[in-house]
C-alpha cells in the first residue's frame, strides 16, 4: 500500500508539471499591408449617366432631365359607365293550329224533312233537288288542349273556311265558336252563299280575346235553294267541310306549349360619357365588363349579350348565359365580371357616323317548352351593363384642343449639388426638347426657367431671345409594330448666342425652377378624327445639357458624407500605424484630399490627412491639350493608437476633394481615360501574442 | 504565480545534466537488492539560430523586446532547426534473485510521458513572424522549406532485466497512449511585399496532419500504439563498460477523427476594392478565422500512424584511480528528420563514498556546444538523488545558440 501511495503522489506531481501553461510571449512586428484601392474617375465626380465621351475622347457632361410628360391619362380617361335597362317581352308567340269538320249530304237530308226524304230516296239518281229550308248541325267539339289551356291574346287570327262539296248551292250559312267551359262566344260569322264545288273563307281577329283549349263549334243554320228544277246526281256522301285555322297568336298571357322564340331582340348604342375627347376607336389596356341579369320568367331563358363593336383578335365580345326558370313570383339572376383587356372598341356607333358610342345587342330567347307553361308579357328581364376601370392602351379620334399649364415646378440637378468653387466653362449648350409620341399636333412655351443654387441662395433666370413664343410640335406618325409610333422631335436650342447660358450653368445649380404651357391641336381637328394616343407614349418635354469638360477651375470642391464601416476585432493590438495614400493622377487637376472623422455623436470632426495633402496634377501638355503622363504622389498619414481607435469607431466620414486645374487659369480638357489610381496601404506596428 | 514557479523549476531543471543521458540508471539497478521507486525528469532542448536569451524569453513568456529579435536576425541565415524532448517518468523496480524461474532477474514497471517536438524553418520565416514584412519591402520572403512535428504520448511498460556475467539485458514493452500529434510541412511558400505595400503576392502550399483536434489536451486519448525500450550493458573489462540503449521503438495509430489540412494557393492581395471613395466605405478586415476558412481545406480522416521519436545511444564508461574517477563518452541520435548526432563526454569524482561531482560537455543534437556539471548523492539500499546539468555554462551565455539538457532522478529503495 505504501508503494502504491507513493506511486500516486508521483503521478500527481507529473500531472501538475504538465498541465501548467506558461505565460504567452508577445512581441511587436511591423506589417506593411495593402488596405484598399480605388480609382477616381470622372464618373465618380459626376454620375456615370451624365458622362459622354466625344470622338476625340473629350468628356462631356450630358444632362437629361424630364420637365414634363403629357400622357394619355392627362388627355382623357374613361369613367366607369353603366346602363341599366328593364326589358319587356317583345312578343310571345304560340303554335298555329287548325282542324276541320265534315257534314255529308245524307246528314243534311236527314234533318231536312220531306225534301230530305226525297233526297235520301233518290241516292244515285239524277233528279231536280227541291229547296232546303234552314237546318242546323250538332255542336262540334274543338280540342286544342294539347297545345294550350288558355290564352289571352294580344293579337291573333282565326280563319274559318267552308267547302261546298254538294251539287247544289248552299246559302245563309251561320256558324259560331264558343269556349266550352263557360260557353262564352269566341266568334260568330256567316257565309251568304257558297256555290257548289267552291270554298269560302272568313278571317276573324282574336285580339283581346281569351281562348280556351276546349272549344265548341256549331253550324247554326244552313239553307239551299235546291237545283232550281235542274236534275242533278244525288250522292248522299257528298259533304260540306268546315275548317278552323288559329294562327298569328301573340298572347298577353298564356298557359301553353310555347315554341322556340326570341323574347327580346334589342340593339342599341351605348355612349361613353364625360369624355373630353372625341374617339372613334380605342383599345382597352385593362378593364372589365359587368353584366347583371334578373328574370321573372318561369322558364329557362337563353341570354346573348353581344358587343359587335368590341373585338379581340377579330372575335366580337359575346356573352351567352342560360338563366334557370324563376320560381313563381320570384327572380332568377346572373352576375359576372368579364375581363375586357385587349379589346378593340369601335366607338363610331352602329352606322360608323358618330363618336364615343359603342353598339351592342341583347337577345333573350326561350326554347320549345315541350310542356305547357304560363308565360306573360308582363314578365320582365332586367339587365345591367357596365364598363369598369377601363384604361386605354390606344385611342383614335380627335383629342381636342386642350391646354395644360404646368409649374412652377423644380427639378433636382444631381451631381452638381455637392460642388462648390469657381468654374469657368469654355462652352455650354442647353436644349429643351419635345419628343412627341402622340398623334396630335401640339405646341409648348417656356414661361419661366431659372438656375437655383441653394447653397448660396443665388438664382439666375435664363434670359435672351431664345424664348420668342410658342414652339410648334408636329404630331407623331404611326408605323407598323413593334415600333407603332415614330415620335417627332422638336428642339429649342439655347446657347451663348441667344441666352445667358454660361452664367446660368456657372451658377452650379442644384435645382432648376420652371413653368410651361402646352396645347394640343392648336389648329383644331385638322386630322379629321385621326389623332391617336398610346398608353406610355408621352409627349415629353426634357432638358438636355451638354457641357464639354473644357474649363479652368480653382477650388472646385466635392464634399460628401460617407458611411464608414471598418471592422476588425483586434484593432487594440495595433500600437501605431502609418497609412500611405498612393496616387497616380492623370487628371490635369491638383486634388487636395481630406477626410474628416466624425465622433460617434457626430458633433466634432477630426482631419485625417495632413493639411495641404495634395495629389499633384498629371503632366499637361498645352499643345496637345491633354495629360501626357500621370504624376505619382505619396501622402503618409501617421496614426497614433488613439487615432486608430477613433478611425475604427467612426461610422461617418466626410470626404472632401478640392480640384484646381493645373496650370492655373488655363482651360484644360478632361479626357475619358483620366483618373486617379488611389491605393491605401498601411504600415502597422502590431502586438502579437 | 504558479506559472512563474513552474517556469523556475523548469529552467533550474534544464540547467543540470545527467551522467547518463537516458532515464534508466543501470548502475542503480545493479546495486539494488530491494525494490525501489524512482521519479525521473529528462529534457533536451536545442536550436540552431535562436539564442538562449530569446528562447528563454519565449518560453518564459511576456514581452519580447525588439532588440532580442534583432540580435537573432543579425546572425540568422539559411534554414534553422529546433528540437525539444521532455520526458517525465516513474519507475518501480522489483529485484530478486529468482524471478520467473530465472536467477538475477528484475522486473520493472514504468509509467512515463513524453513530449517531443522539432521544427525546421528558413530565416525569413522567423523574420516574418517576429519582425513583420516591413523589412521585406520590394523583395520576397521565403517561408519554405518549413517542417514541424510534435507528438505527446504516455507509456505504461513492463520491463524485464536479466543479469549475467559481464552482461545485462533489459527490455520494456507496453502500450502507448497518444495525446496529440502534429506534422506540418510546406512544398512551397513565399510572400512578396511590393514597394510601399501596394500589394502582397502569396504563394503557399502547406499541409498539416493533426490528431483529433477535439482531443488535444495532455491526457486525451487520440491514438493507441505500442512501444519498447531495449538496453544492453557490457562490462567488457573491469571498471569499463559499454551501454547500448534504444528507447521508444514503436508506433501510434491515430483515431479516425484526425485531420488533414492544406493550403495550396497563389494570389495577389491589393486591398479591398472600393468603388468610389465618395460612396460608402465598408472594409471588413478579415480575422484569422475568416482567412483560414477562405484558404484552408480541412478534412477529417484517418492519418498515417506516427513512428515514435526513437533514440539510440552508445556510452563508454570507465572507472579509474581506485574508482575515484569515472569518465564516460556518450553518443546519441534521435531517429528524426532534423536532429544530428549528440556527443557528450564527462568526468566524475568521488569526493567521498556516496557523493560524486563531475563535469561534462558536448555537442547537442542541433549542433550547439555545451558544458556543465553533475551531482550524485546516494546511499546503498536507501536512496539516491542525481542531478545533472550538462548545459549549465550555456545559461550564462545568452548570446549563444540555445541548448538546455538536463535530468533529475530521485530513487528510494524499500
Amino acid at each position: 500500500m505504501k508503494i502504491l501511495r507513493i506511486f500516486f503522489y508521483a503521478v500527481a506531481v507529473m500531472l501538475v508539471l504538465n498541465s501548467c501553461k506558461m505565460q504567452d510571449p508577445s512581441w511587436n512586428s511591423d506589417f506593411l499591408i495593402p488596405l484598399a484601392k480605388s480609382k477616381l474617375l470622372i464618373k465618380d465626380l459626376v454620375p456615370d449617366s451624365l458622362v459622354k465621351v466625344s470622338q476625340d475622347s473629350n468628356v462631356h457632361i450630358v444632362y437629361s432631365k424630364e420637365l414634363y410628360g403629357l400622357a394619355v391619362d392627362s388627355i382623357f380617361s374613361f369613367s366607369d359607365t353603366g346602363v341599366i335597362r328593364s326589358f319587356n317581352i317583345d312578343s310571345l308567340s304560340l303554335f298555329t293550329t287548325e282542324t276541320d269538320f265534315k257534314i255529308t249530304l245524307g246528314d243534311i237530308a236527314r234533318n231536312a224533312g220531306l225534301a230530305g226524304l226525297l233526297i235520301l230516296g233518290q241516292h244515285g239518281k239524277q233528279i231536280p233537288v227541291p229547296a232546303i229550308s234552314p237546318i242546323s248541325s250538332p255542336v262540334l267539339p274543338f280540342d286544342g288542349d294539347s297545345l294550350f289551356t288558355t290564352m289571352t291574346l294580344n293579337e291573333g287570327n282565326i280563319d274559318v273556311s267552308m267547302y261546298n262539296g254538294l251539287p247544289i248551292e248552299i246559302t245563309n250559312v251561320l256558324f259560331d265558336l264558343k269556349n266550352s267551359s263557360d260557353n262564352s262566344l269566341v266568334l260568330q260569322g256567316s257565309f251568304p252563299s257558297i256555290p257548289p264545288g267552291t270554298t269560302m273563307t272568313r278571317t276573324f281577329l282574336l285580339n283581346g280575346k281569351t281562348i280556351e283549349g276546349k272549344l265548341n263549334a256549331q253550324l247554326i243554320s244552313l239553307s239551299s235553294p235546291g237545283s232550281n228544277g235542274i236534275p242533278v246526281l244525288i250522292d248522299t256522301n257528298n259533304f260540306i267541310r268546315a275548317g278552323l285555322k288559329v294562327y298569328n297568336l301573340h298572347p298577353i298571357t298564356a298557359t301553353a306549349v310555347f315554341p322556340a322564340q326570341n323574347l327580346i331582340n334589342n340593339g342599341q348604342n351605348f355612349v361613353l360619357k364625360n369624355l373630353p375627347v372625341f374617339l372613334k376607336e380605342s383599345k382597352a389596356k385593362s378593364g372589365q365588363i359587368l353584366i347583371k341579369m334578373f328574370s321573372t320568367l318561369e322558364d329557362s331563358i337563353y341570354m346573348t349579350y353581344r358587343l359587335p363593336s368590341a373585338t379581340l383578335n377579330g372575335v366580337p365580345f359575346e356573352v351567352k348565359k342560360t338563366l334557370p326558370p324563376a320560381p313563381p313570383g320570384g327572380l332568377s339572376s346572373f352576375e359576372k365580371l368579364f375581363d375586357f383587356s385587349g379589346y378593340l372598341l369601335d366607338l363610331s356607333g352602329k352606322n360608323g357616323d358618330t363618336i364615343n358610342t359603342a353598339y351592342n345587342e341583347f337577345v333573350v330567347r326561350i326554347e320549345y317548352t315541350g310542356i305547357k307553361k304560363t308565360l306573360s308579357k308582363k314578365d320582365s328581364i332586367y339587365a345591367q351593363l357596365s364598363f369598369l376601370n377601363l384604361k386605354p392602351e390606344y385611342a383614335r379620334g380627335y383629342l381636342g384642343n386642350q391646354t395644360f399649364d404646368y409649374g412652377p415646378a423644380e427639378i433636382e440637378i444631381d451631381g452638381l449639388s455637392d460642388i462648390n468653387g469657381h468654374l469657368d466653362l469654355a462652352n455650354v449648350k442647353l436644349d429643351v426638347e419635345a419628343e412627341n409620341f402622340i398623334g396630335a399636333d401640339a405646341s409648348f412655351e417656356i414661361k419661366e426657367f431659372s438656375s437655383v443654387n441653394s447653397r448660396n441662395n443665388k438664382t439666375v433666370d435664363l434670359t435672351g431671345s431664345y424664348n420668342s413664343g410658342s414652339i410648334t410640335v408636329p404630331r407623331a406618325n404611326e408605323v407598323p409594330a413593334p415600333e407603332l409610333v415614330r415620335p417627332s422631335y422638336t428642339q429649342l436650342n439655347i446657347d451663348q448666342s441667344n441666352s445667358n447660358i454660361k452664367e446660368f450653368v456657372a451658377n452650379l445649380p442644384d435645382k432648376i425652377k420652371y413653368s410651361l404651357f402646352l396645347q394640343t391641336n392648336p389648329q383644331g381637328n385638322t386630322a379629321n378624327y385621326r389623332d391617336f394616343v398610346y398608353d406610355r407614349k408621352f409627349l415629353n418635354l426634357r432638358l438636355l445639357v451638354d457641357v464639354p469638360l473644357e474649363f479652368s477651375a480653382s477650388g472646385i470642391s466635392l464634399m460628401d458624407t460617407i458611411d464608414l464601416d471598418l471592422n476588425y476585432d483586434d484593432v487594440s493590438k495595433v500600437e501605431s500605424a502609418t497609412l500611405y495614400f498612393l496616387a497616380d493622377n492623370s487628371f490635369p487637376m491638383d486634388c487636395e484630399l481630406q477626410f474628416y472623422l466624425f465622433d460617434p455623436v457626430l458633433s466634432t470632426m477630426t482631419a485625417l490627412l495632413p493639411q495641404n495633402a495634395v495629389i499633384k496634377a498629371g503632366l499637361y501638355d498645352p499643345v496637345l491639350q491633354k495629360v501626357t503622363s500621370a504624376t505619382f504622389s505619396k501622402i503618409p498619414v501617421e496614426f497614433t493608437k488613439s487615432k486608430i481607435e477613433q478611425l475604427f469607431n467612426s461610422k461617418k466620414i466626410l470626404a472632401k476633394a478640392t480640384f484646381s486645374t493645373a496650370p492655373p487659369n488655363t482651360q484644360v480638357k478632361i479626357f475619358s481615360d483620366a483618373g486617379i489610381d488611389l491605393k491605401i496601404t498601411g504600415l502597422f506596428n502590431y502586438l502579437i501574442d | 504565480m504558479m506559472k512563474r514557479i513552474i517556469t523556475c523549476i523548469f529552467f533550474l531543471y534544464c540547467s543540470f545534466v545527467s551522467w547518463a543521458q537516458g532515464l534508466y540508471d543501470l548502475d542503480y539497478l545493479e546495486s539494488q537488492d530491494k525494490a525501489s521507486l524512482s521519479f525521473g525528469l529528462y529534457t533536451n532542448v536545442s536550436s540552431t539560430g535562436l539564442n538562449t536569451n530569446f528562447v528563454s524569453k519565449f518560453i518564459n513568456g511576456g514581452y519580447i523586446d525588439g532588440q532580442l529579435i534583432d540580435d537573432i536576425l543579425q546572425h540568422l541565415n539559411g534554414t534553422q532547426t529546433i528540437g525539444t524532448d521532455l520526458r517525465p517518468a516513474l519507475f518501480y523496480q522489483h529485484s530478486g534473485k529468482r524471478i520467473f524461474g530465472s536467477d538475477n532477474m528484475h522486473w520493472m514497471l514504468q509509467l512515463s510521458s513524453r513530449g517531443f517536438a522539432e521544427a525546421s524553418f528558413p530565416s525569413d520565416f522567423f523574420e516574418l513572424i517576429f519582425s513583420g514584412n516591413k523589412n521585406f519591402e520590394n523583395r520576397t520572403a521565403y517561408i519554405h522549406p518549413f517542417g514541424f512535428q510534435s507528438i505527446l504520448y504516455h507509456k505504461l511498460q513492463i520491463g524485464l532485466c536479466k543479469q549475467s556475467a559481464g552482461h545485462r539485458f533489459g527490455v520494456f514493452l507496453g502500450p502507448v497512449l497518444g495525446s496529440s500529434y502534429y506534422k506540418s510541412s510546406t512544398d512551397r511558400g513565399s510572400i512578396f511585399t511590393a514597394q510601399d505595400g501596394r500589394y502582397l503576392d502569396f504563394d503557399l502550399k502547406w499541409q498539416l496532419e493533426q490528431s483529433n483536434p477535439d482531443k488535444n489536451h495532455l491526457m486525451s486519448n487520440s491514438g493507441v500504439g505500442i512501444g519498447a525500450d531495449l538496453f544492453w550493458k557490457w562490462n567488457f573489462r573491469e571498471h569499463s563498460a559499454f551501454i547500448l540503449m534504444a528507447e521508444d521503438l514503436g508506433v501510434i495509430s491515430w483515431d479516425g477523427d484526425a485531420q488533414m489540412s492544406q493550403i495550396d494557393s497563389s494570389f495577389r492581395f491589393e486591398g479591398v476594392e472600393i468603388g468610389s471613395i465618395f460612396d460608402s466605405i465598408f472594409v471588413e478586415i478579415k480575422s484569422g478565422s475568416d482567412l483560414k476558412s477562405e484558404f484552408l481545406k480541412e478534412q477529417r480522416k484517418k492519418i498515417p500512424a506516427a513512428v515514435l521519436p526513437a533514440s539510440l545511444s552508445l556510452e563508454f564508461r570507465r572507472q579509474f584511480l581506485n574508482n575515484k574517477f569515472v569518465a564516460n563518452l556518450y553518443i546519441q541520435k534521435y531517429i528524426s528528420r532534423y536532429s544530428k548526432f549528440q556527443v557528450a563526454a564527462g568526468l566524475n569524482y568521488n569526493i567521498w563514498n556516496g557523493f560524486q561531482v563531475g563535469v561534462t560537455g558536448g555537442l547537442s543534437s542541433h549542433g550547439n556546444w555545451y558544458a556543465g556539471i553533475q551531482m550524485h548523492v546516494f546511499r546503498k539500499d536507501n536512496f539516491q538523488l542525481k542531478i545533472t546539468a550538462p548545459s549549465l555554462i550555456n545559461v550564462f551565455q545568452g548570446e549563444r545558440n540555445f541548448v538546455a539538457i538536463g535530468q533529475v532522478l530521485l530513487s528510494k529503495a524499500f
